[in-house]
């Protein structure tokens, strides 16, 4: 890779065709990243005219690995045991939490050494200052009371699926109202870049009326 | 489940595609619907209206870009649980300010996306606001021209005036004035068909539409500052003339807008008019004055669009400008040094 174009950030500020001509402008060998792409069909438009390069795509969605245009893929594994308590470790270690051997191995066992599952679970230990034993007893006696039949998206691996359902399962139990009605918000806007000022700036009594405590 | 973190400066949330899902798949469709109702209205609040009188919102609105990217993931999220939610008629409002947005900006197809959506929440409404319908329609029309379906076109902008014209009858019949408002939408609707009679070359149609617009904008003239709007009818009379051959006569007109348009608000409009003005020129054999617009239009275009396909076009007729006048640095300048590469 000789070169590498600079252009503006894609986005909707942005025409993608300016990216796109200008992988068909440049001379010399490309790379363009598609990255936590969705699937096939959402960037059906966006392929380059030109053939002079090479695209990176990451996503979540196993469809991508049966699509006739992609020539190399890596499937990625789970964590190791030893990997996933890394992780656990220090996430939870920023708040000054130590965990045992035997407590890190049965987290580690419930996340299946997803990273996003270890990442969601230490991130709720930690949030929610809840000593990862009890958290362990309360989410097993969860789980097994909860008939929840997951609908995922059809192309996530069945095991990522089952496994990050049954925590954010759990998690949704745990909000109360308020946090349920910030989340659903959350969930309708653009999931990368949503500003702070959305929830801040010049809010006025009517707009803050969900997110007030209801007596019960 | 957010995260927390800084863009530029200012803090920002994200969240992940599968907690969005699974929200969205799990949670009850009231719970859904009040939030989603919310994020509507928040969204109008931060979101500037369109104005009828002034140019399309442009970026240099704070946080422009974030909004429509917000606009966008509704309309995604509003598709894959239209069995769930219920979109009230400001979700087209909103679609439709997000598409004026995105086509200023040359996104066509995320542009057509929204007006599609729009135009089938408001047919969906059986008590539909009916100037918003005709907005609806208005505005698919200009995104399907600039896609080059021009036949298609014609047909929206005519539901469009239909929709003003009988929605004035109506306050007629009810002995109601129709206010400035009502008669600017009117003479929008009008400026609009003339565009597209001209571009399919019904000169002596689009000639009378102009006339009804301009007599219209003129009438409120005193009440407002409609700079904006005349310049729009003295580009399209302009045109129709250039078309027809009377260079002279398109030639004043030409100068009429360019001397009426503001050159900080609205610049997008003055760069067509420079643009136009300046392929005239070129056509006629002006080189050295076709050059001299050019040169005003690219320059226009880049500080207001920056990398957008109508710089690129002005860009391309500035190049043949310098090519013609075989001044061989400056066409090197066009050809290899667009401000996109550099």
């Amino acid at each position: 890779m000789s070169k590498i174009g600079s252009v503006q950030p894609v986005g909707a500020s942005c025409p993608l065709g300016g990216a796109l001509e200008l992988t068909r402008a440049l001379d010399d060998d490309w790379l363009l990243v598609y990255d936590n792409a969705e699937n096939a069909a959402s960037l059906a438009d966006l392929w380059p005219p030109s053939s002079r390069g090479s695209i990176l795509i990451t996503s979540q969605d196993s469809s991508w690995l049966y699509q006739e245009h992609i020539s190399f893929h890596i499937l990625l594994e789970s964590f190791d045991q030893q990997d996933s308590k890394a992780m656990l470790r220090s996430i939870l270690s920023k708040q000054g939490q130590e965990l045992s051997e035997e407590v890190a191995t049965a987290l580690v066992v419930e996340t299946g050494g997803l990273p996003l599952a270890i990442r969601h679970i230490a991130s709720y230990i930690r949030a929610t200052e809840s000593d990862p034993m009890e958290f362990l007893q309360t989410y097993h006696e969860d789980r097994s009371s909860s008939s929840t039949v997951d609908e995922w998206d059809e192309n996530i691996p069945p095991w990522y699926r089952h496994t990050l359902a049954t925590f954010l399962n759990f998690a949704f139990r745990q909000l109360n109202d308020q946090s349920i009605f910030l989340l659903i918000i959350v969930s309708f806007l653009d999931p990368d870049c949503i500003q702070e000022e959305f929830f801040t700036h010049s809010l006025g009594p009517s707009e803050l009326q969900p997110f007030r405590n209801k007596a019960r | 489940m957010i995260t927390r973190h800084k863009v530029d400066g200012s803090s920002h949330f994200s969240v992940h595609r599968q907690v969005k899902r699974h929200v969205h798949n799990h949670l009850k469709a009231a719970q859904l619907q009040n939030a989603f109702d919310w994020a509507l209205k928040r969204l109008r609040q931060l979101f500037p209206r369109q104005s009828p009188y002034a140019e399309p919102l442009s970026n240099r609105i704070k946080g422009c870009s974030e909004w429509i990217s917000h606009i966008i993931a509704i309309n995604r999220a509003a598709s894959l649980l239209k069995e769930t939610l219920q979109l009230p008629q400001l979700l087209a409002q909103l679609f439709q300010d997000g598409a004026t947005y995105l086509w200023a900006r040359g996104l066509l197809e995320e542009g057509k996306g929204l007006t599609l959506a729009a135009k089938e929440i408001c047919e969906s409404h059986k008590d539909c606001d009916q100037l918003l319908i005709g907005e609806v329609y208005s505005f698919h029309a200009c995104i399907l021209s600039d896609s080059g379906d021009i036949d298609q076109a014609a047909t929206y902008f005519e539901r469009s005036a239909q929709n003003r014209r009988e929605h004035l009858f109506r306050l007629k019949q009810n002995h109601q004035t129709a206010d400035m408002l009502d008669e600017i939408l009117l003479a929008n609707a009008y400026n609009n068909l003339a565009g597209i009679y001209c571009a399919q070359g019904r000169y002596s149609d689009a000639e009378l539409y102009n006339e009804l617009s301009l007599g219209i904008k003129k009438r409120w003239e005193k009440q407002s500052n409609l700079s904006y709007l005349l310049t729009l009818s003295y580009q399209n009379i302009a045109m129709v003339y250039a078309r027809r051959g009377k260079f002279d006569d398109a030639a004043i007109y030409f100068e009429k807008a360019i001397a009426l348009s503001d050159p900080d608000e609205s610049m997008v409009r003055r760069a067509l008019t420079f643009h136009n003005y300046g392929s005239m020129r070129y056509a006629q054999g002006l080189v050295a004055l076709a050059q001299e617009l050019m040169e005003q239009a690219f320059q226009l275009r880049w500080e207001s669009l920056g990398d957008h396909y109508d710089t690129a076009t002005s860009l391309h007729m500035l190049a043949a400008c310098y090519h013609a006048q075989k001044s061989e640095d400056s066409l090197i300048v066009a050809r290899y040094c667009s401000p996109r590469l550099s």
